[in-house]
């Protein structure tokens, strides 16, 4: 009778223990778990509102979808078109589509500013500097908005010079080739 | 002669790397000790041959052997020699070579340090390293070789290639000279020959730990062998890293003129998702040491360190990422990107079929919510967390968007400041309570017991700050946060020194290093916490309460930032002796009327670009960062960027605390007669 009593009793204890523990492993998936699900709606939401399309110049000017979007956009800035006003530091300039695909970068800059018939984009960047590298055939990389007026402003501008630093092979006349 | 001997060394390193792959292999599945002693001595050789190589590339460029492609591109002769040097991993083929040199001088230390003690695991070692050296090394040979030179074909046309043409002859050095192109004048700066080593010494040093992982998942051998091998490799590539983003970091501030140092660039955040999982580990493998458990989850931690290494790798050197950091565009991404993916999918699948067999399975349940491995687990699933959405913002939803969407589309600062600041803060609550709770099942009443003197200790802290008008919530609670978890770490510190002053009679100097000696990895440990912590306080001032403003002045004239003003007073152009144009505007900066100092913000034109150099007031308060950003012809009006970053020192200052915390925890363990004492209340409080 004893023994089956004590039985009873560490039975009854291992239970309690056995449902404890699986308590505190429930507790402890639960806290995982919520991690896990704020990280993903941080995730989600800061993807929702972060966001930026990254379009051409064509598709921002043919698509009236795009306007008054917060988008990014790349073409070749035309450097005639450049004008800085040092008191309001505002910038304004002329960018031309340049294509979604291209082999050289170079290359298809220099088209995109040479051909007229291209699409064309007048840009205004206010609060900034004027940066040395914005001139003729510079990439320009802008984040902003087309307004109702077509201008776009951008609040981010992101300029390369795809000649700066790529690798060269040296001049065959001042290489040595005048010897010849 | 420099290029030929060079080139000879590169492809005989690359002989004994395949030499000691397949050796390593053979002894492997074959059981013969022969072949594996061949395989060490053909590993072992790799890192002296490599070390020939590079100094014959170092030797080119200092001597300006202009005929080598790689001295050409990156060097002029008007380059000083300090940077002659750094012009080593200057560009893709260089920095390449160094890779692969720093790679075989990890394999080098780890045969020589674990042959003895790791025996068995070394077929799988040396395999797994000599496999990545042999693949870079025959990208530097096919692809991207620093051995090519230039030469002139019979039609007058130049050729680049490694040995001479038919019919070619060399061209005339002194013209090659003159047209040389000169180091990019963003890798002009001091921490550039700091910077790119130290990062990649973190990055090169996840193989050691990878290779012993995959040697334990071949060999069948899972006990906690590996995880012993592998631990202070893992914390010394981990501080190389951080180090490396640090000095990063410093270099983009002073270099890149923006007045920041972390812009969430690909390139930043592809060397920031190592060191996330990296961290992961360091915490999660006590757990397997101490515990038994985590086995499977410690194995992809550091699969996936060392795969994060491989893809940051392919981003940042094939061109896929725009960035400030990225190589150009090049032709050995596709050979990385198969790299990569043949090591992830070859390191899962063994994980997969040794889980499958049960070698992987834990020794113990969790106990409660409140124990410390429950914690460390949390803090582990949000480092998964962050590493997942940092991820997606740098490279996920860019390229999916581009195979899924019409338009791609990018994430820029805005996402990353809106989804990592809470994860951080997560991080920096677990920081300061996992050291209050016990192993095992720890109850909430004793955490809350710890919390209270680290509570009481980060009060007044706030209370001043909110007294000194910082009175946001974000800035109360990320402070709050940050603070109560270096309260804990310097709380644990005292208290395990107070316990031997008490114990012993011993000083404090004396408790202190008495304590740090006899547990390195721990106290080290804490002393790491206290510099994130100085890190936090750092990254909070200056991102909260970062002010900026901009405008043009004449001379004599002012702008006005919070309580501080800067006057123009002078502009100048001189030609320095490297051949760059020195624009200098001389300005005044005043704080309440009273002159604290004068600066020279300047533009320096370099042929390739202009480079915009601030000048900076320094102090423990804040930094007051001016920049030149533009001028006009006679220099009579200039513009001015003044940006104010309040505490911005406090991140290197982190940064010194932070390296000083690993050195002691990675210092191998001695164990001095005073320090040996153990008694039962020591033991109890420092358990």
């Amino acid at each position: 009778m004893t023994e089956a009593t004590w039985e009873k009793t560490a039975l009854a204890a291992r239970r309690f223990r056995g449902r404890r523990r699986s308590a505190r492993r429930l507790h402890f998936l639960l806290a995982g778990l919520l991690i896990l699900v704020a990280s993903a709606w941080l995730i989600l939401s800061g993807t929702a509102s972060g966001a930026r399309y990254f379009i051409t110049v064509d598709e921002l000017v043919g698509n009236p979808q795009w306007s008054g979007k917060t988008v990014r956009v790349s073409g070749a800035v035309l450097g005639p078109s450049i004008s800085w006003d040092p008191d309001s530091l505002t910038i304004a300039f002329t960018m031309a589509a340049i294509p979604a695909q291209f082999d050289d970068l170079a290359a298809a800059l220099h088209d995109a500013v040479s051909d007229p018939s291209v699409s064309r984009l007048e840009v205004v960047v206010p609060d900034q500097a004027k940066p040395d590298l914005l001139q003729h055939e510079a990439q320009a990389i802008l984040t902003g908005r087309l307004g109702a007026d077509g201008v776009f402003t951008a609040s981010e501008l992101l300029l390369k010079c795809p000649s700066r630093f790529e690798e060269a092979v040296p001049d065959p006349a001042i290489a040595g080739h005048a010897d010849l | 002669m420099l290029a030929e001997i060079g080139l000879g060394a590169l492809l005989l390193a690359f002989v004994a790397a395949v030499t000691a792959l397949l050796a390593a292999l053979g002894a492997g599945l074959r059981k013969r000790d022969d072949w594996l002693r061949s395989a060490r001595n053909a590993a072992l050789l790799t890192f002296p041959l490599l070390l020939c190589s590079i100094s014959a590339l170092l030797l080119a460029l200092l001597d300006g052997h202009y005929q080598i492609s790689y001295v050409w591109s990156v060097t002029d002769p008007a380059t000083p020699s300090f940077y002659r040097f750094t012009a080593l991993w200057g560009s893709q083929q260089g920095s390449l070579l160094f890779w692969s040199l720093l790679l075989s001088l990890y394999c080098f230390g780890a045969i020589l340090l674990n042959w003895r003690e790791h025996r068995p695991l070394m077929p799988g070692v040396i395999a797994v390293t000599m496999a990545t050296l042999a693949f870079f090394l025959a990208l530097s040979l096919l692809l991207e070789n620093p051995f090519e030179r230039f030469w002139l074909a019979a039609d007058g046309a130049v050729l680049r290639s490694a040995f001479i043409p038919a019919g070619a002859r060399a061209p005339d050095i002194a013209r090659l000279a003159a047209t040389a192109s000169g180091l990019n004048p963003l890798l002009r700066h001091f921490g550039m020959i700091i910077h790119p080593p130290m990062l990649y010494l973190g990055f090169t040093g996840f193989v050691i730990p990878f290779a012993f992982a995959l040697a334990a998942l071949a060999s069948g051998d899972l006990s906690a062998t590996w995880i012993r091998a592998t631990r202070r490799w893992t914390l010394l590539a981990w501080m190389f890293l951080g180090l490396g983003l640090l000095l990063g970091g410093r270099w983009a501030y002073d270099v890149l003129g923006w007045g920041g140092y972390w812009g969430w660039d690909p390139v930043e955040n592809a060397a920031l998702l190592p060191w996330l999982t990296g961290t992961a580990f360091l915490h999660s493998v006590l757990i397997q040491e101490k515990r038994g458990m985590l086995r499977l989850w410690n194995m992809l931690l550091v699969i996936f360190a060392f795969s994060a290494v491989l893809f940051g790798t392919f981003a940042t050197r094939s061109g896929l990422i725009e960035s400030v950091h990225s190589f150009a565009r090049s032709d050995i991404g596709f050979p990385l990107f198969a790299f990569w993916s043949a090591m992830t999918l070859v390191a899962l699948g063994l994980t997969l079929w040794r889980q499958r067999q049960g070698l992987l399975r834990d020794e113990r349940a969790f106990a409660g919510l409140s124990g410390r491995e429950s914690l460390f687990v949390l803090n582990n699933v949000v480092f998964a967390a962050l590493f997942i959405a940092i991820f997606w913002g740098s490279f996920g939803a860019p390229l999916i968007s581009e195979v899924l969407l019409d338009a791609p589309i990018t994430l820029g600062v805005d996402y990353f400041m809106q989804v990592t600041p809470p994860l951080f803060a997560i991080l920096f609550l677990l920081m300061g309570l996992a050291p209050l709770a016990a192993w095992g099942n720890s109850s909430l009443r004793r955490l809350g017991m710890g919390l209270r003197a680290p509570l009481l200790l980060t009060l007044p802290p706030l209370a001043l700050l909110a007294l000194a008008g910082m009175r946001t919530a974000e800035a109360l609670l990320a402070y709050g946060l940050v603070t109560l978890a270096g309260m804990v770490a310097l709380i644990e510190i005292i208290r395990g020194a107070r316990a031997r002053v008490r114990a012993w009679g011993e000083t404090w100097p004396q408790a202190l290093v008495a304590l740090f000696n006899r547990n390195r990895g721990r106290y080290g440990g804490y002393v790491v916490h206290l510099g994130v912590t100085v890190i936090g306080i750092g990254v909070i001032g200056s991102t909260l309460f970062q002010a900026e403003t901009q405008r043009t002045l004449a001379r004599g004239e002012s702008l006005t930032l919070q309580n501080y003003e800067l006057r123009f007073d002078d502009f100048s152009e001189a030609l320095a002796n490297d051949g760059r144009l020195l624009q200098v505007a001389a300005v005044t900066l005043s704080r309440d009327g009273r002159h604290i100092a004068r600066l020279r913000p300047r533009i320096d034109v370099f042929p390739q670009q202009p480079m915009t150099i601030a000048g900076i007031h320094s102090s423990a308060e804040n930094d007051v960062y001016v920049l030149l950003t533009g001028h006009d012809e006679t220099g009579a009006r200039a513009t001015f960027r003044l940006t104010i970053n309040p505490l911005i020192n406090f991140v290197w200052w982190g940064g010194l605390l932070l390296l000083a915390g690993t050195l002691i925890a990675a210092w191998p363990q001695q164990l001095s007669v005073a320090s040996q004492r153990q008694d039962s209340p020591l033991q109890e409080l420092q358990a």
